[in-house]
């Protein structure tokens, strides 16, 4: 066997080794929160229970504060998506196109919630809400959108930024605008198209976000999913381990998912 | 078979100034384009060529002066409202859509009847040889069909005017060519009043009806592409346009002095005194010495054969001087590098600077 050939299988198995080690590293926790879920703590018995309870056979009362909160975490996924793009989207194709110079500004800006924990943003967020709650709206849990739009920001924008250098955004505006088409045309029949890989991983990773926050859903004491999750681990941690279970599992899926995507994306760039 | 058969209409602007900080993009900028004719724009980088077509188009906002076509004042139309079709210099092709979309697209903004719309980009598919092409994405075809395509998908909704922003100035020089020849075909055709903005002197000589040459902001001469070339109003235009001859004149009464030959200075000229001529190649006569024939002496530095015609350099026996002139083939069989030769002039109008 020639050495070129011994060093490129030497390599193959150096990849496979460190991609099982990284693996077993992710899935043992996994493996561990399964494993708490159908084994009995106390007694070592192992049973199907806590899952059987989690798709309703058993006590719903119990399991309550857990469907509440992920009926809120989905529409506040929604509501957060929905203001995100609506505030988001328009924003950079108009600071793309018209005001280039603002591009460091807005990108400070909107990458500055990752530099603040979100202990410490909720200590600004506490009288904002107080007043929402009082003089605006009320205390349902949904509000927590505007909160949250404010956490996806940062991935958001990377994701549609990405998007946007990938395509001449200002010369199909030129091209559109001088054929007729309305600034709306554009946007959603011109821009938006275009970028259907970038706002998937967008939404993707806001989903995520949205559907693992707890900080500040516990401080502001609103119901979501990762709340709920707490609370049924008090009374039933079986079960809240399933569901923390099944939500991560859901979280890995729309990663996964987005990567797929974006290595699409790339493969499609380079071909053209 | 186009969206509606109206007649060509023609363009005015009118005092147009735009400004960028401290630069003026347009300074006090006349230009007029007759109905159906295909102007070009010609200008060094930053000379304002390409904001005078991005204000036509009005994608681009001036600070004063006024825009009609037709007749009608569109200084304040937005671009979607005001009937015209650009074709850019990087490609525009929407990248989600196939060709047919792509032209579609154009249709659909024009109100165009869907069941009118299929005849209508068959036909201008025709038009630029790439109905085969069809149901292609633009990422599946060469830089020359996607500029085909855009061409189409411009000419498709019947612009009043056609803008041609350096469509040709990413591609190779073989494609360049064709597509040249090919806008020029098919706008003649068509009857499509046409405003064309390139830094490629060639391209602009060989497709316009008539060329403006820019300058900081300004319209040098506007002209036909002969009468740019034999007749330059201004030292710019003479020398930005085709190859020049910078020899010492005189001027006197409307004529100039050059190689103790009188010619006519063309308008634009200085008046009286000391100038330099700027005089073509192809106005320069080389021919060996012999007895009987006029002209200055000198030698012949460079042969440089072209095909049809030779370049050749000639440096002057009483001054420290290299003269560029352009021979036929058949008379550059007589030359040689390092012989003696007569340097001569045609006795046509020269600028003098």
């Amino acid at each position: 066997m020639s050495r070129a050939a011994s060093k490129a299988r030497n390599q193959k198995t150096f990849r496979w080794v460190v991609l099982g080690l990284v693996g077993l590293f992710l899935a043992y926790p996994l493996y561990a929160l399964f494993e708490f879920s159908i084994r009995f703590p106390l007694t070592g018995k192992y049973s199907w229970d806590a899952w059987a309870r989690l798709f309703g056979a058993g006590d719903g009362a119990r399991l309550g504060p857990l469907y509440v909160g992920l009926q809120n975490s989905l529409v506040i996924a929604l509501l957060t998506l929905t203001i995100m793009f609506v505030l988001l989207l328009p924003t950079m194709v108009w600071v793309r196109l018209r005001l280039p110079g603002l591009t460091r500004i807005v990108e400070f800006i909107v990458l500055l919630p990752l530099t603040l924990p979100a202990i410490v943003l909720v200590v600004g967020l506490v009288p904002v809400y107080r007043f929402i709650a009082t003089k605006v709206l009320d205390t349902h849990a949904i509000w927590l959108a505007f909160a949250y739009v404010i956490l996806v920001l940062p991935f958001s924008y990377r994701a549609l930024d990405s998007g946007l250098s990938a395509i001449d955004v200002k010369t199909l505006t030129a091209a559109a605008r001088s054929m007729g088409a309305s600034w709306p045309t554009v946007l959603f029949r011109v821009i938006l198209p275009n970028l259907s890989n970038a706002v998937a991983s967008a939404a993707f990773i806001s989903i995520a976000v949205v559907l693992g926050e707890f900080t500040i859903a516990r401080m502001l004491a609103r119901e979501n999913l990762q709340t709920g999750v707490m609370l049924v681990n008090q009374a039933a941690p079986q079960v809240a381990a399933a569901v923390s279970l099944l939500t991560l599992l859901f979280g890995i899926a729309l990663l996964v998912g987005l990567s797929y995507i974006t290595s699409r994306q790339r493969k499609k760039k380079v071909r053209s | 078979m186009s969206v509606n058969d109206s007649p060509a209409v023609g363009v005015e602007m009118r005092g147009l100034r735009r400004s960028f900080g401290p630069v003026k993009a347009l300074d006090n900028l006349d230009l007029d384009i007759r109905p159906g004719e295909l102007v070009a724009l010609l200008g060094p980088s930053g000379c304002g060529k390409t904001t005078a077509l991005r204000v036509l188009s009005g994608l681009e906002e001036v600070d004063s002066g006024t825009v009609s076509v037709g007749g009608r004042d569109i200084t304040q139309t937005p671009p979607n409202k005001r009937n015209m079709a650009m074709v850019f210099q990087s490609y525009s092709l929407f990248p989600h859509l196939t060709v047919t979309g792509n032209i579609d697209f154009a249709l659909s903004m024009r109100k165009v009847a869907k069941e009118k719309r299929q005849a209508i980009i068959d036909h201008h598919l025709e038009l630029v040889g790439l109905i085969a092409q069809r149901d292609r994405y633009p990422h599946e075809m060469s830089g020359g069909q996607q500029q085909r395509v855009a061409l189409a998908r411009a000419l498709a909704s019947n612009p009043d005017v056609l803008l041609l922003d350096e469509p040709l100035s990413a591609l190779d020089a073989k494609v360049r060519v064709q597509l040249r020849d090919e806008i020029r075909r098919i706008q003649q055709e068509l009857g499509t009043t046409t405003l064309f903005v390139t830094h490629d002197q060639g391209e602009a000589l060989a497709m316009a009806d008539r060329v403006g040459v820019m300058q900081a902001g300004k319209l040098e001469q506007i002209s036909t592409p002969q009468e740019l070339y034999e007749r330059p109003t201004t030292e710019f235009v003479a020398r930005f346009i085709g190859e020049t001859n910078e020899l010492p004149g005189v001027v006197s009464a409307g004529n100039v002095q050059i190689f103790d030959k009188w010619v006519p200075a063309l308008p634009g000229s200085i008046t009286e005194g000391r100038g330099t001529a700027l005089v073509r190649p192809e106005r320069i006569t080389v021919v060996p010495c012999s007895e009987g024939r006029e002209g200055r002496l000198g030698t012949v530095q460079l042969l440089s054969f072209q095909g049809d015609h030779a370049v050749v350099h000639v440096s002057l026996a009483d001054v420290d001087q290299e003269i560029t002139a352009m021979v036929t083939a058949r008379d550059t069989a007589a030359l040689s590098v390092g012989s003696d030769v007569l340097v001569g002039l045609d006795p046509l109008p020269v600028l003098v600077a």
